[in-house]
């Protein structure tokens, strides 16, 4: 199990006010807040990093990214500017000039970066804002958005590449320039009228993988150079048109989503999600009730998540166990002592009703390494023919 | 894949309080309180209106076809009778009963009807404690009620499960197991437990339970909470978890086809015009994976329910706005083979169901040997069967085409 919330909350860092926009690095989380100023935790404890912490930003703030290690870009939904943040200091740079406003404030993913340039979902259709590290801000023209407004982004920092979904059913793959690179158009067959109003409010990536929640309660795998739909399954979340699901950047195939639309006394829950081998493993986390959560964010090894309720300000961090991708060896004997080769299955196990196909693989004899997760239990089958068979079970 | 039609016409001054379907026929029967109080028989190949039958009240708050489909039984939630339509001719004859069933529950079925024995069954009261049944011999046409055992709760759902039992769901998020006379069955219920939310808990009220979906073994569970759950009935194991909805805004899941449901999202009910989707799911074979979504918009609710012919693979809903009108379509049945798994000894094992020829574990569970469960046809199948924990855990595999 990825998350496991008993005995691992770290901290819940109450505010008198929402929590807006939330980032992290390896080591501190930074903060945008409805009362217009900007926070810096410690991600190991949670405690209130002075000095940068309480400074005023930009009202009616929606959303912030690190664009570069050093600074934090924080925008509105209000106000045609955008903060540059020295988050070491604390020293702030307003620039207005090229500004634009963003469209969603309780929202996740309306802004990333990736080398030295943000993009973000401005609140009028046609285009994205752009900001860079030096300061220059542009209204971004993209023709593939003519008429619809961009609802999440992604930055790939690998490929230099933004995914973006649309309010009209897309994901759009653009340059930092804009220019399109590839579009894959969710299902919207069959109805009874074409839908005019499926937004995609959280994408994930985990080469070759993209995923995506919608407003409508459904999450969506493809594979993303053949456009493929691998799979789709329910998420965690009550559809409606104000609804805004969000996820998080992929670490190692996992992901997270929240939601944050919320009813008294329901359950509110995030959900887990693995696809890293072409299917959703998705598992429910019950977190408490009648709360919303506006986003999560993965590291190594905490999951963070934010919420915005009356009464309920809330930035909670939590340890969750470390999992990269590590190396286990494996081999084949038949007889014992005599190496041969042989079919590898491995069962990623997250419980009862929680297993997943993690990989298939074909060894040769003799001692093979084969991809695992850290501290995530595995069963392995070894096939040698239809009736010679072994089976363990390790963790990763 | 889903098709989906929906019907020409509208329905002016309608609340459809229930929704069933009459086999043979290929019809959706609905419940219809207003009107004065009706039902309604609509074609599955068209939605168009095949027959209806005035009703005794306008507080119609269930329809079970029974008997083969030779007649239609209604009960209110007001008034003191059942109603009982012969069909096609919706001929009715009326008979007294003590009591009435709510009308405030959403969600799931209200009543349930033994195809062995003939005797419906339906919930009452929503008091705390009340916990009576009202049962209906269509045999003989009378009218009864019993009261269970079951503290202090009432009887929120229930369903037929064959055998001559019934699961019933309740107020206090129990699960039972009974016959029509009253008789719980010793082991045959669960508890859905209060949600753990570890070391900062905002209070999460009990569960009810509103909906309980069998499919062998294996049962959907949704309560009031937004939770819907996959329960292994034969050793009372919770396979799966989601969170899917909002007492407000619920969920609506069909009857099983062969393990395939339909799942309809109600939409956000505080604005018209919003989009929502209705997505065919398998609960025997990797449940919440949606198959399919069918879109539709401008309503306000799916009342009633959703109901698949089995038969026919047809399903019907009732989308409930300012026009109500009716939506239709049809799912493909699911290719699927029933596999009666077997271990040694009577011990509770885990079953790993690995689909070979898609690449996909499609069943993971606690089972007690021997046990049903539907696995995908077609394919070449990898059974695990872990027997134990641990260092002494005894494994066997097996492979099998089905």
């Amino acid at each position: 199990m990825l998350i496991n919330h008993r005995n691992i909350f770290v901290s819940n860092n109450s505010v008198t006010t929402n929590f807006r926009g939330v980032t992290a690095d390896d080591n501190y989380i930074y903060a945008t807040l409805a009362n217009n100023t900007f926070q810096k935790y410690d991600i190991k404890t949670g405690a209130t990093v002075s000095g940068p912490s309480g400074i005023l930003i930009v009202a009616n703030n929606s959303a912030i990214t690190l664009i570069t290690a050093a600074t934090a870009c924080v925008f509105s939904t209000n106000s045609s500017q955008v903060d540059y943040i020295d988050v070491n200091t604390g020293a702030r740079t307003q620039v207005t000039s090229g500004a634009t406003t963003l469209s969603t404030q309780l929202a996740n993913q309306q802004v990333d970066s990736a080398n030295g340039v943000a993009l973000a979902c401005r609140s009028t259709t046609g285009g994205l804002l752009r900001a860079t590290a030096s300061g220059g801000l542009s209204n971004m023209t993209v023709s593939s958005l003519s008429g619809v407004n961009a609802t999440s982004i992604l930055a790939n920092s690998a490929s230099g590449v933004w995914f973006v979904g649309t309010t009209d059913g897309r994901i759009l793959t653009l340059d930092q320039f804009g220019n399109l690179v590839n579009t894959i158009t969710l299902s919207k067959t069959p109805n009874i009228a074409t839908p005019t109003n499926i937004k995609v409010t959280g994408l994930s990536f985990y080469d070759p993988y993209l995923i995506c929640c919608t407003n409508l309660g459904n999450i969506y795998l493809f594979n993303y150079w053949s456009g493929l739909e691998m799979d789709r399954a329910l998420s965690d979340i009550e559809q409606g048109s104000n609804t805004f699901p969000s996820m998080c950047q992929s670490k190692h195939g996992f992901t997270t989503i929240t939601s944050n639309i919320y009813n008294v006394s329901n359950l509110t829950s995030v959900d887990q999600i693995y696809f890293g081998n072409g299917r959703i493993l998705r598992t429910c986390i019950p977190i408490e009730s009648s709360i919303s959560m506006i986003g999560s964010l993965l590291t190594s090894d905490k999951m963070i998540v934010w919420n915005a309720d009356s009464g309920f300000f809330q930035l909670r961090i939590y340890n969750i166990d470390q999992f990269d991708v590590v190396s286990v060896d494996t081999e084949a004997q038949d007889p014992p002592g005599t190496q041969v080769s042989a079919r590898i299955v491995r069962i990623m196990d997250n419980g009862i009703g929680k297993k997943s196909l993690f990989s298939d693989t074909n060894i040769s004899a003799g001692t093979n390494s084969l991809p695992a997760i850290r501290n995530s239990n595995f069963i392995e089958l070894a096939i040698k023919s239809s009736s010679k068979w072994d089976i363990r079970e390790f963790t990763g | 894949m889903l098709t989906l039609t929906a019907s020409s016409f509208v329905l002016t001054n309608s609340t459809i309080t229930d929704i069933s379907y009459h086999s043979s026929n290929d019809w959706a029967i609905c419940a219809d309180s207003g009107n004065s109080g009706r039902i309604l028989a609509f074609n599955l190949t068209d939605a168009t209106l095949a027959a209806s039958g005035a009703c005794l009240t306008s507080s119609v708050q269930s329809v079970l076809v029974v008997a083969g489909g030779a007649s239609a039984v209604v009960a209110y939630s007001s008034g003191t009778s059942v109603s009982l339509f012969e069909l096609p001719s919706f001929y009715r004859t009326d008979h007294t009963t003590a009591t009435t069933l709510n009308s405030s529950t959403i969600g799931g079925k209200k009543g349930a009807y033994n195809h062995d024995s003939g005797i419906c069954l339906w919930g009452t009261s929503t008091s705390p404690g009340s916990r009576v049944l009202m049962k209906f011999d269509t045999n003989t046409r009378t009218v009864s009620t019993f009261t269970l055992n079951i503290g202090y709760a009432y009887v929120r759902t229930l369903t037929y499960i064959g055998n001559n039992r019934f699961l019933i769901g309740t107020s206090e998020g129990a699960i039972f197991e009974i016959d029509d006379s009253g008789t719980i069955y010793a082991g045959a219920n669960l508890q859905i437990p209060f949600f753990d939310t570890g070391t900062y808990t905002n209070s999460i009220p009990e569960p009810e339970i509103t909906s309980i979906i069998p499919d062998g073994n294996l049962l959907m569970v949704m309560t009031n909470q937004g939770s819907t759950h996959i329960w292994d009935w034969s050793t009372k194991r919770e396979l799966d978890l989601i969170k899917t909805h909002n007492s407000s805004s619920p969920l609506y899941i069909s009857n099983s086809a062969s393990g395939v449901c339909i799942i309809a999202r109600d939409k956000d009910q505080s604005s018209s015009g919003a989009w929502s989707g209705l997505n065919e799911v398998d609960l025997s074979i990797c449940p919440f994976r949606v198959r399919a979504t069918a879109f539709n918009n401008d309503f306000r609710g799916y009342a009633g329910g959703v109901v698949i012919n089995p038969s026919t693979g047809r399903w019907a809903t009732i989308m409930d706005s300012t026009s109500v009108r009716l939506l239709v379509g049809t799912i493909i049945p699911r290719d699927s083979v029933v596999q009666t798994l077997t271990s040694p000894g009577d011990v509770d094992v885990e079953v790993i169901i690995i689909n070979d020829t898609d690449g996909e574990v499609s069943l993971n569970t606690y089972m007690k040997s021997p046990g049903d469960y539907r696995l995908p046809a077609g394919k070449d199948i990898i059974e695990i069967i872990k027997s134990g924990e641990g260092t002494t855990a005894l494994w066997s595999v097996r492979n099998y085409a089905t």
